[in-house]
This record gives structure tokens, sequence and C-alpha cells, in this order.
């Protein structure tokens, strides 16, 4: 029973994640549509868009963190696995153990801690300067991408666990 | 007793160093050693400051969207042909001549090179036309495909290249200036490559034969399947030369170029499209997921003091300065045959940068020989990855390449000797910008 509900939290992280990815394509095709805009309309009409640098920042962040996401769930990260993969598996798991404990170390504080500044940054209301976009989204967008980032790695890790223990 | 910063600054990079090899994700580590190392020297609260404040301050900027651009226009290239064509092209005009099917492979690299940002899309997409078709005319496998692999790394020297993109980042030099300096040794590494494969069938001439003959009329014909790499080129390269538009505006009106190009030639379909906006995320994601790692890893080192300290050492050491560069170049070469392009570009540039500028050296110079230094871990063993991934799909196995790889590694080192003796052929170009 715990099996088959890990399984389907896992399923939905993975679906999760890839509506994410969707949403990164959307942020890159408006990326490139933006700036050829921009450049177009200040060669033909001498006016460019206002504000085209702070839209494309805050795309660029939503893509940023998306991407990572996605990239982690489908093994793009690099990594060099020249000698571990010479080990033995059991070998092999552990130091994927210790990998996924690592990168939680240091994933999930930076969910945690853009969260609380998205908190902070709301409450004093910065926001950028010409179009006044509010700041405080996109570290909600930070604190998503990495919550969805470590959850990738702790799904990993009970995987790694649970293969161990089954040996 | 106290321990320096800088101590704990070398301790740092030494466990970053166990845990990369202990197959941790290369980003994720630095991230973490940048994490524990500044919570060490400058408390909890800054360190927890600094993670929440760097990955926004680092991949929130307008200039660093210039990464999934020039990504998502290399994936576009690569899944729409355009190689396949390049190939044809240069197979036409010089394939029926001794060892003609590698030469225009070579040929075809350089192109693919100008017009993409890696050099994974010109080794995949020549090796599936050019391998079988030397098969066809009794090349040496091992031989052809080391040449190929060797010829895939001047997608990432030249312009747009990945390479060169991520040194700007971390560096804080120009785009612009660092794609125009990878100009003038891009083709230098061409030609030392096509003097290789002459050089190497003059010596077994049997490995190489003369491919299909072709007519004068054939010749120029084929010419017109370049167009679109021509008109990329010059829309890109040359508009960011021409101060046109900046690079990051390069990106983005070079990905749309290349859809409106691969739409005119009907070759875009839902299909190929969807699998290159994947491919861009995935991609964008693994390199900067390196960027925010190697970011906070620079906030570590910066307080750790470590390069500043480096560089006061080396510079007051009584050595040529090219004695010292000479070392550099062994790290690098050693760092490449063990790590991809951007995982070793991220981990030594922001420690050796500062080395580099106390030595005098020129900085937009110095980030052309990194990546043409680290390339040349992507065909030397143990790992080679250009080398693995053709074996990968072409099933030549790794250790025949590798026998074959050397010729061409000399040329590269011979490439990187003739641009430090005469740094003018990176540098003029930029410096007429």
């Amino acid at each position: 029973m715990w099996l088959k509900a890990g399984n389907r939290i896992v399923n939905i992280i993975n679906l999760i994640i890839r509506l994410g990815a969707y949403i990164a394509v959307a942020m890159l095709i408006f990326m490139m549509l933006l700036t050829v805009c921009d450049v177009f309309l200040r060669y033909a009409l001498d006016r460019p868009i206002p504000g085209g640098y702070e839209l494309t920042e805050s795309m660029m962040v939503t893509f940023s963190f998306l991407a990572i996401a996605y990239c982690a769930l489908v093994r793009g990260n690099v990594r060099m696995d020249i000698f571990v993969s010479r080990l033995p598996p059991t070998a092999q798991n552990i130091y994927d153990i210790v990998g996924y404990v690592v990168c939680l170390a240091v994933s999930i504080p930076i969910a945690w801690r853009n969260f609380t500044e998205a908190m902070e940054v709301q409450s004093i209301g910065l926001a950028s300067t010409v179009l006044r976009i509010p700041a405080y989204p996109c570290y909600l967008v930070i604190f998503i991408g990495m919550t969805l980032l470590s959850l990738v790695f702790l799904s990993n890790l009970v995987n790694s666990v649970y293969g161990m223990a089954k040996k | 007793m106290t321990i320096s910063p800088q101590i704990i600054g070398l301790i740092g990079i030494l466990v970053l160093l166990v845990l990369i090899f202990s197959r941790v994700r290369v980003g994720l580590a630095m991230a973490f050693i940048g994490f524990i190392g500044f919570w060490y020297l400058c408390g909890l609260e800054p360190a927890l400051k600094i993670l929440a404040t760097v990955p926004y301050t680092t991949l929130a900027s307008y200039h660093m969207s210039v990464i999934p651009l020039f990504v998502f226009m290399g994936v576009v290239i690569a899944n729409m042909g355009i190689g396949e064509d390049l190939y044809y092209t240069a197979n036409t005009l010089i394939g029926q001549v001794r060892c003609g099917l590698s030469l225009a492979t070579t040929l075809a690299c350089a192109l693919f090179g100008a017009i993409t940002s890696s050099s994974l899309p010109a080794l995949v997409t020549l090796g599936k036309i050019a391998l079988p078709e030397m098969k066809k005319y009794n090349y040496s496998l091992p031989m052809a495909s080391a040449s190929l692999a060797s010829a895939g790394t001047l997608g990432a020297l030249i312009p747009p290249s990945q390479g060169l993109i991520l040194y700007s980042v971390l560096t804080q030099q120009s785009i612009g200036k660092l794609f125009m300096a990878g100009l003038g040794p891009g083709v230098l590494m061409t030609i030392l490559f096509l003097i290789t494969l002459v050089i190497l069938t003059w010596i077994k001439p049997d490995i190489a034969p003369p491919g299909p003959k072709t007519s004068f009329k054939q010749k120029v014909v084929s010419i017109r399947h370049t167009w679109s790499v021509v008109v990329l080129f010059l829309l890109v390269i040359g508009g960011i030369y021409g101060g046109i538009f900046t690079p990051t505006e390069g990106g983005a009106i070079g990905a749309f170029g290349a859809i409106v190009i691969s739409a005119i030639m009907k070759r875009i379909n839902r299909n190929n499209l969807y699998a290159s906006l994947m491919e861009s995320v995935r991609t964008s994601g693994m390199v900067l997921t390196l960027i925010m790692g190697g970011f906070l890893l620079g906030k570590f080192v910066a307080v750790s003091k470590l390069p500043f300290e480096l560089a006061g050492f080396i510079a007051g050491l009584d050595l040529n300065r090219f004695v010292i560069f000479a070392v550099i170049i062994v790290i690098y070469i050693i760092l490449g045959m063990f790590m991809d392009i951007f995982g070793a570009i991220v981990l030594t540039v922001p420690i050796l940068f500062p080395v580099i500028i106390a030595l005098g050296f020129d900085p937009i110079w110095y980030g052309v020989v990194t990546v043409m230094l680290i390339e040349i871990g992507l065909v030397t063993p143990p790992i080679g990855l250009n080398v693995f991934t053709l074996s990968g799909f072409t099933g030549i196995p790794a250790g025949d390449m590798f026998k074959y790889v050397w010729p061409f590694v000399a040329a590269m080192v011979v490439c990187i000797i003739i641009i430090t003796i005469w740094p003018q052929i990176a540098l003029f170009i930029p410096s007429t910008m």
C-alpha cells in the first residue's frame, strides 16, 4: 500500500515538473519574440518596447528555475561518474545516497530562504523601475522551482534507500 | 589555533573535488560548498542570506537570457537538417580527392560551428551521415571518426559558443568581443585539422581513398545548399560585430531566424519543434544550475581571498609568466579529461582568472584559450566525451578511435601555441569593434 501511495506521489511530482517545463517553453518563446520585436521597433519606429528588459528578467527567472527542476527530473545535470560507475552496484548506491543528501542540504535551504525573502520583499513593496512589476512573485517562482528540485532528489533518495533495503 | 580564510578556501575546493568525483551533481556540489564555506567564514545568517539573494540576482538577469536563446537556436538548427546540407556541399566540392570525405566532414563541422554553439550537434548530425558514406568508400573508420570527434570541437570555439558565453558571464567580459575573438583561432584550427588529415593520408594512403567524382556543374549547384548558413551567420555574427544589436538580442534573432529559415525550407513540424523546445529547456537547465552553483561558490571563494592570495603569490614568483601559463594549460588538459566544458569553466575560472590578469594576459584571449584547452579533453582518454558519443551511435570502439586522435590533439596544441605567440590572431577582430 505504501509503495503504491509513494509511486502515486512521485507521478504527481513528475507531472507538475513537466507542466513547469511547458511554462518554461512558453517563457522561452515569449523572451525570443519580445526581444525580436524590441529590436525591430527600435530600428523601424525608433520606439523600443518600454520595460522590455524588466519583462525579460521576470520571464528569465521563471524559465530558469522551472528548467532547473526539469533538468534534474530527466537526469540532465552534469555528473562525473568515471570512478563511481566502476564500483559494485551497492557501493554506487551508497555514493548516490550521499550525493542526494548533499543536493538536498542546499536545495531545501534555497527554497526556504526564497520563500521568506518573498514575504519580506512583498512587505516592503519592492518592484521594478519602469513597469512596477512586483519582485516577490519572482522569489516565489524560485521557491517553487527549488521545492520541485528538492522533491526530485527526495524521491531519488527514497528510491536508492529502498533499493538498498530490498537487497 | 585559527585557520586562515585562505586555508579554508583551499580545503573547500578539495572537498568540492571529492564530491564531484563522487558523482554529486557538479552545480549542486558547488552550491553546497559555497553555502557551507560561507557559513564557516561569515556565520549562518549571512550564508542563508546569500542563498536568498544569489539565485535571484544571478539568473533574473536580462543578459543571462543569452544562454537559453543561443541554446534554442543551436537545437533548432541541429534538428532541421542543415548539417546534412553542409556535408553534401563540402563532399561535392572536395570529396573526390584523397581523404576528401574526411576533409569535407571537417569543413562541414566548421561551418556548422558557425551557427551552433556547442560541439555535439555537429558530431551527432555529421556522424550519422558522413561515417556510413566513408564506410562505403573503405575509409579506416577509427581514423575517420577520430577526425570527426576532433572537428566537432570547432563548434564550441567558432562563435556563437556556449563556452565563451559562460566565460563571459563569470568574468564580466564582453560576449561580443569573445565571439569575435573565437573566429580567427576557429579558422586556424580548421586549417590545422585539414593539414593533419592530408599528412595522415600521405603517410597511409589506404586509410582514406578518394570519394565519388563530381562535375563542375554539380559543384557550383551544391553551393546553393549553404544559403541558410550564410544568412544565419551574417545575421547573428554580422549583427553583433556591426553593433546592430547586442549578443543577447543576437541570440533571440538567431533563434527566430532559425525557425523562419526552417519554415521556408519546409523542415519544421510540430514534432521537431516540440523536441527542440524541450531539449532547449533541459540543456539550459543544466547550464543554469552550474551558473547558480558557480556564483554561490564564488561568494565563498571571494571571502576566503584565495584567488587574490594565489594571484599575489604567483605574480611574486620569479618565474616567466609563460611557465606559469604552461602549468595552467596542464591543469586544464587534465581537468578536461574528466569534466565537460561547462563544469570545468565554472569550477576554474573564478579561481584562475585573477591569476591570469595578475600575470598580464589579455582576458579576452584567455577566454578563447580556456575553451580550446578544455576542448582537448573532449577527445582524449579516459572519458573524451566526443569520442564516446560517436562510439555510442556508430559502434566503433572508443579505444580504436583514441589511437588516431593524437595527431588531431597535436594540431590543437599547435593552434594554442600559435595564438599564444601571436595573440593578434584572436584579438585583431575584437579590437576593430
